[in-house]
């Protein structure tokens, strides 16, 4: 079982390759081989003297043929140099930039994510243990309308309650900058309690307070709908009945009815994720969040295009590897998969 | 039609969900009625500058008027153009594309289909939006080119969806019967595959136009989409933000209640045709 | 008497109405009988089934009436009581074996199960597991099973096995043998045989009225919603009162050698809207020929009779006046 296992994980892991493949390819195609010259754009103007043009584009690598660009990148990938900055400061290894952005994110998707599970689980069993009420449509008018929230919309309407109205919490950046903190992983949570510094970790969940309820209550609502509708499904069948008529207590069959229906969440989990990471980018330019959803913002301000590609291939990474571990997760809850 | 019929009965029909197709259909035909009669209904000028700015909402400015002086109001109007005019044409391309791919990939299968597969799924399972973003970057900022960065990203929906629904028809019993008389493959697809997957695309349209009106808000809001000073929602929203912190709130507000509100109109009835036709839900 | 059940209904409210799926339903279980009770489907057999041990599934709610088991009316105790007694003194067997284990715990952790909520210590119930699983033959090594690697038998005897846990004063079992192929099903009724020689009562639920007549003491047949005719095995097959029963007696060619296999005209009521009178009249034949019963059969509902000792029928034909 363990070997079988063993291999699954391995041959998923492999199938994050192309995908990563793919996704290179089309946003190479997306920037290098539209009309536009890269540098022109980030100097602004065409007026430079051509030998200096020359000179920028072969320290960006633009002056060798398109095949030789797309493999030599594509070598540098794989050793995880994801290139050099072309703009602002010019030359910088773009992967320096994302290490400062990732954890940024990371941090802010974990809570998100958290949230939206706990929410949508709350909202769903809520709505099918009380399926055909009130609460049940409740329920559902909530999931859609959470679903249809535009994040950058709630965000403002929580940063003017929370913040200008009441002045409870923070509406911007991670931590406040007055505080005396050093980060060591990114992960400004886990880095304030390594630490020990209190003050730090008051200020740092204090922030992540309202970007994090505002993606985590966005993505509820495919939850809500998705765990209901498992729940009554579930709650309908034989063996529910059957834990009942053995004298098992209504709490505990709530629970196994409840395990039973999170197996179809937990395949949704991988494409929320994805869809937590674009919301991501809308959360992160409402509250000035410095991850890499601003800084494919900033860079597309510079037309720093080798960032970007970066950063592109950086979120394939962390989609692919979310997967991965979800189908993990999947096939460890789920006697019936085969592996 | 029969389409229509999918439309009209359940809003005759007094059944549950009907409240979720009437607050739908009712919401979504009033952001089209704004669209096309924006002339006559528009109290001012969108881009009119005027010496009254940040006027809270009053009689004068039924929305207030913003940092230049212009009449929320009228903007709001003006700017269900852009949002209806960027989805249907970005919608229009990823059906054009989706469903015809994924019915021909469905039907014939073999190495072109896995390599589309593969191509589509890798795109699906990516971050639509900062897809979007990127196409949007390159292509410079325009409804047009919003209109086909946001559907590059929607076409692996409908293609997926097409194609699956597509490989289960071929095995069924009355296109196989076709296929042994001789029917071309051109016209099983047309005559016999195609409207039995309608229905279904009638729905993944009606949801993922509900995705495409926040991707396109969601564009514009990052500044990808307009330049101004068009009237557009989610670029309004976005210069209203500096401005919500000072109390003028309603900058904001009003731009992005309108675009939940056509989002959520469209999710609406989406949900009320998806349960009338049964798919997943109950 | 181990279980009497008085008067009982159970509505079904759905959004197209309320489904009246049984009414006025009394009946009485003796201790170490088999009684069977005999329908189609949406009769009204399972609900009452469910009802017993107040199992009804939503949107389904009692309405009226009382279930007395050993004199204790089990609708109106406390849902702690309740428990107890569940599994232990009342067990039930599911039709779908498919269905009925949870599909995410191995089949072992939940015979174990059923025995620790009772009290029972794990030691203890992991040794009885494998004496209950020898019992219903199966080897001991099955206890290490997900349900999805046993086949539907094999699945029905792990049901019967939690089922035999506590040697159970009553045993209901909804069309166990429904879901299942002729051979296998044989074997789960000879299970549920020596069930009843260690001294269970039996309450069987099928739509196959031969399987009835093949192991029970009595039959119990229901028609839309309401008990029609009860009896003795011999009296119900030999001798059927009812026009209803008499068509499902007629229905099986061996036990009827000289009538053709015929089957009933018409369909079950809707039972949002049951027919007035007796359910039966719409479809009933002796109704179409007789033009006195006009006036009695669609307009009054039967009162029950006791025909001969034991044979109780809700017909008009034999109620004199």
């Amino acid at each position: 079982m363990a070997r079988g296992l063993g291999r699954y994980i391995v041959i998923r892991a492999l199938m994050i390759i192309p995908m990563i493949l793919i996704l290179y390819t089309i946003v190479f195609f997306f920037l290098r081989v539209l009309p536009g010259n890269p540098i022109l754009a980030v100097v602004g103007t065409k007026n430079i003297p051509p030998e200096q043009l020359a000179h920028l584009e072969h320290l960006a690598g633009l002056d060798k043929p398109l095949y030789v660009q797309y493999y030599d990148y594509l070598i540098k990938m794989i050793h995880g140099n994801l290139g050099v900055t072309l703009a602002s400061p010019m030359g910088k290894p773009v992967s320096s930039y994302i290490a400062l952005r990732l954890p940024a994110t990371i941090e802010l998707t974990i809570f998100a994510f958290t949230v939206s599970v706990l929410l949508g689980l709350a909202t769903g069993v809520l709505g099918a243990v009380r399926k055909g009420t009130k609460t049940d449509t409740t329920m559902r008018v909530y999931s859609i309308v959470a679903y249809t929230l535009f994040i950058p919309w709630f965000g403002m309407m929580l940063q003017y309650l929370f913040g200008v109205k009441l002045h409870w919490l923070p509406t911007s950046g991670r931590i406040d900058p007055a505080i005396n903190f050093h980060s060591i992983t990114g992960l400004y949570v886990l880095d304030s309690i390594i630490q020990g510094n209190w003050t730090a970790l008051h200020s740092v969940l204090s922030h992540l307070v309202l970007p994090s309820i505002t993606l985590g209550i966005v993505l509820s609502g495919a939850y809500t709908r998705l765990v209901r509708n498992n729940m009554v499904d579930v709650l309908s069948q034989d063996f529910i009945r059957a834990y009942r008529a053995r004298g098992v207590s209504d709490r505990r069959v709530l629970w196994y009815a409840l395990k039973n229906a999170f197996i179809p969440v937990v395949t949704l989990m991988g494409l929320q994720f994805a869809i937590l990471l674009g919301g991501a980018v809308l959360t992160e330019t409402t509250f000035n969040w410095p991850g890499m959803g601003t800084f494919i913002m900033d860079r597309i301000n510079y037309r720093d295009y080798n960032s970007i590609q970066g950063a592109v291939i950086v979120f394939a990474l962390f989609v692919g590897l979310i997967s991965l571990i979800v189908d993990i997760i999947y096939a460890l809850l789920d006697p019936r998969v085969e592996y | 039609m029969r389409i229509i019929d999918f439309l009209i009965k359940p809003l005759r029909e007094r059944k549950p969900g009907r409240g979720l197709l009437v607050f739908g259909v009712i919401v979504v035909l009033t952001v089209v009625a704004m669209a096309i009669l924006a002339p006559f209904i528009s109290p001012y000028n969108p881009t009119q500058i005027g010496e009254d700015i940040f006027a809270p909402p009053s009689l004068k400015h039924p929305m207030g008027t913003n940092n230049l002086g212009q009449d929320v109001f009228s903007r709001i109007i003006w700017g269900s153009r852009i949002i209806l005019y960027v989805v249907a044409v970005a919608t229009t391309l990823s059906i054009a594309i989706g469903v015809p791919l994924g019915l021909l990939s469905g039907y014939y299968g073999g190495k072109t289909d896995r390599t589309l597969s593969m191509i589509m799924d890798s795109i699906y399972s990516f971050p639509s939006l900062i897809l979007a973003i990127v196409i949007a970057v390159v292509l410079g900022p325009s409804p047009i080119n919003t209109a086909v960065a946001i559907s590059f990203v929607y076409v692996p929906t409908y293609f997926r969806m097409v194609r699956g629904q597509t490989l289960s028809l071929k095995g069924q019993l009355f296109v196989e019967a076709a296929r042994a008389i001789g029917t071309k493959s051109s016209e099983i697809m047309r005559k016999y595959i195609l409207p039995n997957v309608l229905p279904t695309i009638l729905v993944v349209f009606t949801l993922s136009v509900a995705d495409a009106i926040l991707t396109e808000a969601g564009l514009s809001f990052l500044g990808l989409s307009v330049t101004p000073p068009t009237p557009d929602w989610g670029y309004d929203l976005h210069v209203g933000q500096p401005f919500l912190l000072d109390g003028y709130w309603w900058l904001a507000f009003f731009p992005g209640i309108m675009i939940m509100l056509l989002a959520m109109g469209f999710a609406m009835i989406g949900e009320a045709i998806n349960e009338r036709l049964s798919l997943g839900t109950r | 008497m181990l279980l009497e059940v008085k008067n009982l209904g159970v509505y079904y409210y759905t959004l197209s109405g309320v489904v009246r799926g049984a009414e006025n339903v009394s009946f009485s279980v003796r201790e170490g009988e088999w009684i069977t009770f005999v329908g189609e489907s949406g009769s009204g057999k399972s609900t009452v089934a469910h009802a017993v041990i107040n199992l009804v599934p939503s949107p389904g709610k009692i309405v009226t009436g009382e279930v007395l088991f050993q004199g204790k009316n089990l609708l109106a105790m406390k849902p702690e009581e309740l428990r107890k007694i569940r599994g232990k003194d009342i067990s039930m067997v599911f039709q779908d074996p498919m269905t009925s284990l949870d599909p995410l715990r191995k089949v072992g952790d939940q015979i174990v199960e059923a025995m620790r909520v009772h009290g029972v210590d794990d030691d203890e119930a992991r040794q009885r597991a494998k004496e209950i699983l020898e019992k219903v033959n199966l080897p001991a090594d099955r206890l290490d099973y997900y349900p999805h690697q046993l086949s539907g038998g094999q699945r029905q005897r792990i049901s019967i096995a939690i089922a035999m846990a506590f040697n159970p004063k009553l045993l209901i079992a909804d069309e166990p043998t429904t879901a299942l192929d002729v051979i296998v099903q044989d074997a789960i009724m000879d299970l549920i045989d020596e069930m009843k020689d260690e001294g269970t009562s039996i309450y069987f639920v099928t739509h196959d009225i031969s399987l009835a007549a093949e192991r029970s003491d009595r039959i119990a047949v229901m028609y839309a919603g309401e008990l029609v005719e009860i009896g003795t095995t011999e009296q119900i097959i030999e001798n059927p009162l009812h026009p209803y029963t008499r068509a499902l007696v007629e229905s099986v060619p061996d036990l009827w050698k000289e009538s053709e296999v015929r089957a009933i005209p018409g369909y079950p009521p809707d039972l949002r809207n049951p027919p007035s009178g007796c359910r039966f009249h719409p479809r009933c034949p002796i109704f179409k020929e007789k033009a006195e019963l006009k006036g009695r059969c669609d307009v009054r509902g039967p009162e029950t009779l006791e025909v001969e000792p034991g044979h109780f029928v809700a017909c008009h034909l034999y109620g004199g006046a």
